[in-house]
């Protein structure tokens, strides 16, 4: 029962972040809408279920890197949603003129932001390197990282997949957001990254896969890799729809540049509704 | 000069616990002793320089002093973006350690020589820029790079184990070779052996030649430049190409300055060309014209037109 009671409490946050995802965007003529609502349910689940961070112990916090920094919106959300800023704070600084919050995120440990990111792949090599120095001096601290299904094209992922194998950092937890679509269409079509399981795992991976909608489901598979003995590090692949939630945007790679009219944006806040 | 920089890295590692080594594969016959030492404190990441550049920032952004270390082609032309976004953007301590530089791999060819890597680095805010042509200026910037917890990048090109100094370098002014009121010659990296040893030739047959040498690049104080001219003739002499090197950096602070407008300004630096011939070091710059002979050449027609 208590279990089901916190997964109500998280799937009530983000359906909340969904419809701030869609208000925000179209007051700021913001894209990469479906990004963001491809990912919403994970850094919920993330954040919410597992990951420990507070505001005010930000030494002992675990880590967590954007890499996929065009979804900033939905980051800068839960960022806010755990008090490291207020929503005024947020609608005053993101994509504005000298604003502290950009359409990609820059390091800010203050505001929760633990790295910068925008530039594909990096995200995941950086966490292995923040892994790597919580393991030597022996912190307890996690690291986490989402990345993207386009962004698995990147060398440097393959790179940091043998580094992190290698030097066994279970402490590093890697999410990608499977919505199978990347910048220019399908990724099976551009780059096709199957099998993607087994291909981590021949690299000396833990890995799972859960639906990426289903807050529970993620929770209960990071507590599971969690407990897992054998010093791999995990990586979760979470199946996701990119637009979940608004119809006319779910499985369309279009909806990482659309930007909201009126029309839409009322259409898509109806959308939401009906979840 | 990399086996002075392993020596004082390790004097300093001894004292601080945080200093970390990152190499992408290289390093046989140079590391070895830090390895032994500190053995959890030095990582090979494999042959992959991004990697390594990504795992020295998180490693940064978690508290580490880290030093990485490749062929400079492989570190500054792969992972420059590495470097700019994930390094310098988030002002982390990681420094760059680039083996080569100019002819230093000679017949290894363009994949390791490198002629352009200052030019490339200088224009990247946020990152201090060393490139010592002697072993007392390795050991002066590697001082530095333990001084400040910032970015810096140091390029250690193949230079001889003695010194031109005759003591050890303290502060800036030290680097001030030879002094005369004929020419001013400002020079950088391992290219100082052929400039030094020309300037002793010229200066022993009556010429009165100032010889300046930059192991910084960057910061660089101007007025340790501008205050060090004193004469109508500056000539800069570098391993580089002239496009953002030493020869960009001297004439822009000159032009910029009011009272050194009747200067007379030259650069004998690299052809802004590929260089993809084979030889050795001494045959790559002999065709360059930064052997001796070339540079002796140089200078007295400079002085004679």
């Amino acid at each position: 029962m208590k279990n089901n009671k916190k997964k109500n409490k998280i799937e009530t946050i983000s359906l909340d972040l969904k419809k701030k995802i869609l208000e925000i965007s179209y007051k700021k003529k913001a894209h990469h809408i479906g990004s963001c609502l491809s990912c919403i349910d994970i850094l919920t689940a993330l954040y919410f279920g597992f990951m420990k961070v507070k505001n005010n112990q930000i030494k002992k916090n675990d880590r967590f890197i954007m890499s996929k920094g065009h979804a900033a919106l939905s980051y800068y959300l839960v960022l806010m949603k755990l008090k490291f800023f207020s929503e005024k704070f947020l609608l005053n600084e993101y994509l504005t003129n000298n604003g502290k919050l950009g359409g990609h995120p820059d390091m800010n440990i203050k505001l929760g932001i633990d790295f910068s990111s925008g530039s594909l792949g990096n995200g995941i090599s950086v966490a292995a390197g923040m892994a790597y120095a919580h393991k030597a001096d022996k912190q307890k601290n996690k690291v986490f990282t989402l990345i993207g299904d386009g962004e698995c094209n990147e060398g440097i992922v393959w790179e940091t997949a043998l580094f992190a194998g290698h030097h066994k950092l279970n402490n590093l937890f890697v999410i990608i957001d499977y919505n199978k679509l990347q910048g220019f269409g399908s990724t099976n079509k551009i780059l096709n990254l199957e099998p993607l399981k087994s291909k981590f795992q021949s690299f000396n991976w833990n890995v799972d896969q859960v639906n990426g909608h289903n807050i529970n489901q993620i929770i209960k598979s990071l507590k599971k890799l969690n407990k897992k003995k054998n010093n791999k590090p995990n990586l979760i692949i979470a199946n996701t729809i990119k637009g979940k939630g608004v119809k006319f945007m779910e499985n369309k790679f279009e909806s990482h540049y659309e930007v909201l009219d009126s029309t839409k944006y009322n259409l898509s806040i109806k959308n939401l509704r009906l979840l | 000069m990399r086996f002075v920089f392993v020596k004082e890295l390790i004097k300093y590692a001894k004292k601080k616990r945080n200093v970390y080594l990152i190499t992408s594969d290289l390093g046989y016959r140079a590391f070895e002793e830090f390895v032994n030492l500190f053995p959890k404190r030095f990582i090979n990441v494999g042959v992959s320089e991004n990697n390594m550049i990504g795992i020295a920032a998180g490693m940064a952004a978690r508290g580490k002093k880290v030093f990485v270390y490749s062929i400079l082609p492989f570190v500054v032309f792969r992972s420059l973006e590495q470097i700019r976004n994930n390094i310098l953007h988030n002002d982390l301590d990681v420094n760059i350690i680039g083996a080569g530089g100019g002819f230093s791999y000679n017949v290894q060819g363009i994949s390791h020589n490198t002629s352009e890597d200052i030019s490339v680095i200088r224009s990247l805010p946020n990152l201090s820029i060393h490139n010592p042509g002697s072993r007392f200026e390795a050991e002066f910037i590697v001082k530095q790079m333990f001084k400040s917890k910032k970015p810096s990048f140091a390029r250690l090109g193949k230079a001889p184990n003695k010194d031109f100094y005759l003591r050890k370098i303290n502060k800036i002014n030290d680097t001030i070779l030879t002094k005369g009121k004929q020419l001013t010659i400002f020079t950088t990296g391992n290219i100082l052996e052929n400039v030094y040893n020309s300037v002793k030739i010229l200066n022993r047959k009556g010429y009165k030649i100032k010889l300046i040498s930059i192991p910084t690049l960057k910061p660089i104080s101007e007025n340790f430049i501008l205050n060090n001219i004193n004469t109508k003739n500056v000539l800069t002499i570098e391993e580089n190409v002239s496009i953002g090197g030493l020869g960009s950096l001297i004439a822009d602070i000159i032009l910029k300055s009011k009272k050194n407008r009747k200067i007379n300004f030259n650069s004998l630096s690299l052809e802004d060309i590929i260089h993809n011939k084979i030889g050795s070091q001494e045959y790559l710059r002999k065709i360059n014209k930064l052997d001796q002979e070339s540079i002796i050449k140089t200078i007295t027609k400079f002085l004679n037109e």
